[in-house]
């Protein structure tokens, strides 16, 4: 690569760092329960060999009943023995992630358009969209494995490469065991590749190698997918929630037929493709793509959806030519139209985080309709100096916009993110834990009420807690069962608090909520005192801690 | 014999468009009920519901009535007088008579676009007709919208005549009717716009361009007759997205947590998040996202299936699906089709898409449809020549199609409470059960907070328009100056709080459940209120105060003696 591109290469992935890495413990506010559980698994992983539940180096930890992968959290172990456990680490391997990403999307941009400049605009795009930069920030592990995806479709790329396709089918696989959605949308893309690809990979022996080594590679998930942990989360995620369409039910409801003709007039297979439909479609409506924000709470980019607004023009220009010259883009048609399948099997409407390689494909295609202009402008007029100044306006304009769309998507990260949506971020536990931690010995039980799920996951995290005492206090036999419902530990209970029945004790700790540890009925029992209101930044109580002594 | 049965083809694809949007037992919409009751006015007093005689703009209580449409009924109310069918039976033979005119209009084409020459030319012209006369949203705009069906077949005419370049008659007439769409409907004045530039360039050249001036001068005699309707014009176009004083606050608030929160580019007492939000960039983003805003696919294609999205929108999820899921993708093979073998076509995709741009929300696309239809048919017919899968292909769109058309007439005869508007729904089924209220009560109060009561009251009731001119109270004035009626002789048509108000005996009061008594845990249990009976209960209404329940209650005042 010569200098210039090195340099503004740089500059992109400069910025792209800076976004993901600048105050990743202050945005999101606070660890969700998932970023948690991969932080707490790789601490027990790095200091016992084993995770939550004891389980030696496994492919996937139990975690809450779905069974996490565990590849991100060997990656965040060096991480956590370096930087310690807090939120830093924990996120750091979605930020670099999200970083390296760019890079990628760089190289593969430039093998597919032949050219640096719509990888340039490609990588820029990406390194400043919304959807890239707020899930580089979270422990996502899609991120990661969106990134072995990437690089999976870049060493397929370049197959001629001695070690190429090997490294490709290994990188695909990483991705598979990384994320669910990769579980189907990488064999069909690879397939689809394979089948495109078909004249060009003549050398059969070295295929059958591949085939072998790929399968080979496969052996560990397939014991998965037959024991269920590989599968776990789809049976809460499953589009079979909408079997029979609640739409149909409404109309049969309102309008009895019967026989052939109620079969034709009200169908509940149509009904149901119309569901499946309605979802495909919305992965590419430009509201979802420019307008909405998330539905989803720990998904939501503040004021913001998936892509910036200014990439609309480039986005459907690109499109536009792409799909007209189809054959020589038929991998990023191919990935495009496979791209939603594994999210519209689901039951949501527009789940962001199912669909990042659609995302990514938007980027090549913006970078392509940048370009496009571009060489426009350049070929507008013969008159050199025209041409010279056109190309800078477009330049300075798409930069100026840019930039200003990464720093508005900076301040709503770093600004309104933890002022106006904390409450999607569990909190309280961050700042009360400290407490929790300094006064733990003084007392016999330590009682958590929270209004969050899953606060055994937090109180592990943020107190430390040893993995070896952990595991040596687990009550194996009842968290055997399946969905778990007991979380205690040591000197932790997790359950309900209701004074009436609870302040009768003595050297007990209780961490609660207003609702569950009133003011007034502390203060009206002899040896009860609230030792600290934890609050939130709308200065509402969210976390109350009360001793009894 | 060639031509008597094109001439009978035409006919019979004539009648079927008629026969698909006859619809008149559905609930008027807002818009029917403001326009008809303003011809009624016309017809009996000379005069609009404002009091201006014979008006060229009409004022409504929220909107701009479309002018058009209300003369356009003006006979058909005069014969059948006001109900359902009078003010329906003008939008859709305006409809069925612009299926004629688009078949017409695609004929003339033939001698511009190779694609119309072929064998497959008047497949192409008879599938487009199909697509028409079958397409959900220009069912459903055929029956309930007559400004755009009237706007839509001015702008075909207008075209049409301007194809006989050397009759200047009709080129005249042309100019005339374009210049007459906005005021059917104030949307498609960039399509009929660009369509006059188009023209006046294809005859005069460059010169030709200053036709487009003349819509520009339309709307500026428009607004001078009315400056409200400046005020209107701009609150419904991709302008008002752009003035400052609609995003300022935002800009403000911003800053405003920024300071709060002391933002890392809070440095050194100098504010330079000013750089991120400011007046400039905020307009340019708000461009994007007017340009964006029409694309809405949960919109146009399934708002049943996707309620959850767009419940946190303006827009309301009870609809009809406008184009079918299976559509879009062939449309958009089309369009590229269409730029490949037919590029002269897309001046009437450019004309559409001004609309839709300009007018910045989903509805605006339907001045895109026609293209999108041709488009659709270059599509179906490419997908039918191909190699492989060609015929499987066709006749699974096929089937898809016939399926997607039965669940649509379906839905549209069979389920009206699952589609029609709820303040539409709710208003006739108020309307239907108060007969001539006022003879039975010294006094009733209807809530207007499901909709505006008073045009519904006055279409369903046929209440004198001299009278409703003489009597009625004017409320205040509203954000976008204009005055909303407040009652017609002792007729209120405001919220209430029954508990707070003036009760007599004798009195009726519509409203929502928490209006009588505030938020309850079971409404439904509730037969009596204070100093009244509930009479009458309508379940399942759907509003957004939480508060207010999901019932709405006939009450009569009852004092115990």
């Amino acid at each position: 690569m010569k200098k210039l591109e090195i340099t503004i290469l740089m500059l992109i992935i400069l910025l792209g760092g800076f976004l993901r890495l600048y105050g990743l413990d202050k945005s999101p506010p606070s660890l969700n329960w998932d970023e948690a559980a991969f932080g707490y698994n790789a601490y027990s992983i790095l200091h016992t060999g084993r995770d939550e539940y004891g389980k030696l180096l496994p492919l996937f930890t139990r975690s809450f009943d779905e069974y996490k992968p565990a590849i991100p959290i060997y990656l965040m172990i060096p991480l956590i023995a370096i930087l310690g456990l807090n939120e830093v680490s924990v996120r750091m391997v979605s930020a670099l992630s999200g970083i390296f990403s760019a890079l990628v999307i760089f190289l593969i941009a430039r093998k597919i358009f032949r050219s640096s400049i719509p990888g340039y605009f490609s990588a820029f795009f990406f390194a400043i969209s919304p959807y890239s930069v707020y899930f580089s920030r979270v422990m996502f592990e899609v991120n990661l494995a969106l990134l072995f995806f990437l690089l999976g479709f870049l060493l397929f790329l370049y197959k001629d490469k001695k070690f190429a396709l090997s490294l490709s089918l290994f990188f695909f696989i990483l991705s598979m065991y990384t994320y669910n959605s990769f579980r189907l949308l990488t064999p069909l893309f690879a397939l689809g590749l394979f089948l495109l690809s078909r004249n060009e990979l003549s050398k059969k022996r070295i295929l059958i190698k591949n085939i072998l080594f790929g399968f080979a590679l496969l052996l560990p998930m397939v014991q998965s997918v037959l024991n269920g942990t590989a599968v776990a989360r789809f049976q809460y995620t499953s589009i079979l929630k909408f079997w029979p369409p609640p739409l149909w039910e409404t109309l049969v409801q309102n309008h009895n037929l019967s026989g052939l003709f109620s079969f034709i007039i009200h169908n509940q297979f149509f009904y149901f493709f119309w569901e499946l439909a309605a979802r495909y479609i919305g992965y590419f409506s430009p509201a979802n793509l420019f307008l909405r924000e998330s539905a989803e709470p720990t998904l939501l980019i503040p004021s913001l959806a998936i892509l910036n607004p200014f990439e609309f023009i480039f986005l459907s220009l690109g499109l536009f030519y792409i799909l007209r010259n189809y054959p020589l883009y038929k991998q990023l048609v191919l990935l495009m139209l496979l791209a939603p399948i594994p999210a519209v099997i689901t039951w949501n409407l527009f789940q962001s985080i199912r669909v990042l390689p659609l995302f990514v494909v938007f980027s090549f295609i913006s970078g392509y309709g940048a370009y496009l202009i571009l060489r426009a402008l350049r070929s507008f007029s013969s008159e050199k100096n025209l041409q010279t100044f056109l190309v800078a306006i477009f330049l300075v304009g798409t930069i100026t916009v840019g930039l200003w769309s990464a720093f508005y998507l900076f301040d709503s990260l770093m600004v309104i993110l933890p002022m106006s949506y904390f409450g999607n971020w569990q909190p309280g536990f961050k700042q009360s834990m400290p407490i929790i931690s300094h006064l733990q010995d003084q007392y016999d039980q330590i009682i958590i009420d929270s209004p969050h799920s899953n606060a055994y996951i937090f109180t592990l995290f943020y107190l430390k807690y040893p993995p070896e005492k952990y595991l040596n206090e687990l009550n194996y036999e009842k968290i055997s069962i399946s969905p778990r419902n007991y979380y205690d530990f040591g000197k932790f209970k997790f359950r309900k608090i209701y004074w009436p029945d609870d302040r009768g004790g003595h050297k007990k700790l209780f961490m609660g909520t207003v609702y569950s540890l009133p003011e007034q009925d502390i203060k009206n029992t002899p040896n009860a005192k609230i030792i600290e209101d934890i609050k939130d930044p709308s200065g509402a109580v969210s976390v109350r801690i009360v001793s009894l002594d | 014999m060639k031509k008597a049965f094109t001439i009978f083809l035409i006919g019979v694809i004539f009648i079927v468009c008629l026969i698909v949007r006859f619809q008149f037992d559905s609930p008027v919409t807002y818009q029917e009920a403001t326009e008809s009751y303003n011809s009624y006015s016309l017809l009996l007093t000379g005069k609009g519901v404002n009091r201006e005689r014979w008006p060229m703009i009409f004022k409504g209580e929220e909107n701009f009535p479309s002018t058009l449409a209300i003369y356009t009924r003006l006979p058909f109310i005069k014969i059948l007088g006001l109900n359902n069918f009078s003010v329906r039976l003008p939008a859709i033979l305006s409809g069925s008579l612009s299926l004629i005119l688009f078949l017409f209009w695609i004929y003339q084409q033939r001698n511009f676009i190779p694609i119309l020459q072929r064998s497959e030319g008047k497949i192409l012209i008879t599938l487009s007709g199909l697509l028409f006369t079958f397409s959900p949203w220009l069912i459903v705009q055929h029956i309930f919208n007559l400004a755009d069906s009237l706007a839509l077949l001015l702008i075909l005419a207008g075209n049409i005549l301007h194809s006989f370049r050397n009759n200047k008659t009709f080129w005249t007439l042309g100019v005339v009717l374009l210049l007459l769409s906005p005021l059917a409907s104030v949307k498609s004045l960039p399509f009929s716009l660009f369509i006059l530039s188009y023209q006046g360039y294809k005859l005069y050249g460059r010169k030709g361009l200053g036709l487009g001036l003349l819509s520009i001068g339309t709307l500026l005699i428009l607004i001078k007759l009315n400056s409200g309707f400046g005020t209107y014009f701009i609150r419904n176009s991709i302008i008002s997205d752009i003035i400052p004083s609609n995003y300022s606050w935002k800009i403000e608030r911003r800053l405003s947590y920024d300071q709060v929160e002391q933002s890392t580019i809070l440095v050194g007492g100098k504010n330079l998040n000013r750089l991120i939000h400011n007046k400039y960039l905020y307009g340019l983003n708000n461009v994007f996202l007017g340009l964006i805003s029409p694309f809405n696919f949960e919109y146009l294609s399934s708002p049943f299936q996707t309620q959850p999205l767009l419940e946190k929108e303006s827009i309301s999820p009870k609809a009809l699906p406008k184009i079918f899921f299976l559509e879009l993708p062939l449309m958009l093979l089309g369009i590229i089709i269409v730029f490949k073998k037919a590029p002269k076509l897309l001046f009437l995709g450019a004309a559409g898409l001004s609309s839709a741009v300009f007018s910045g929300s989903p509805d605006g696309l339907f001045y895109l449809l026609l293209f999108l239809l041709i488009a659709e048919a270059i599509a179906l017919i490419t997908i039918y020549h191909l190699k492989k899968f060609g015929f499987t292909l066709s006749l699974l769109i096929l089937l898809l199609f016939c399926t997607s058309q039965i669940s649509f007439f379906d839905l549209l005869k069979n389920h009206q409470t699952e589609w029609v508007a709820e303040n539409d729904l709710r208003q006739w089924q108020i309307w239907n059960r108060l007969k001539n209220p006022l003879n039975n009560y010294s006094k009733i109060t209807v809530t207007n907070r499901l909709g505006e009561p008073v045009n519904y009251f006055l279409f369903y009731n046929k209440y004198p328009p001299g009278d409703y001119q003489a009597v009625r109270t004017l409320g205040g004035i509203n954000e976008d100056l204009i005055r909303q009626v407040r009652s017609i002789k002792n007729i209120d048509f405001i919220s209430f709080k029954y508990l707070e108000s003036d009760r007599k005996p004798n009195q009726l009061w519509v409203g929502l459940a928490g209006e009588f008594v505030g938020k309850f845990n079971s409404y439904k249990d509730v037969n009596e209120v204070s100093d009244g009976k509930v009479i009458y209960k309508i379940n399942g209404v759907k509003q957004s105060d939480q508060y207010l329940g999901d019932e709405l209650w006939f009450v009569e005042t009852r004092f115990e003696k």
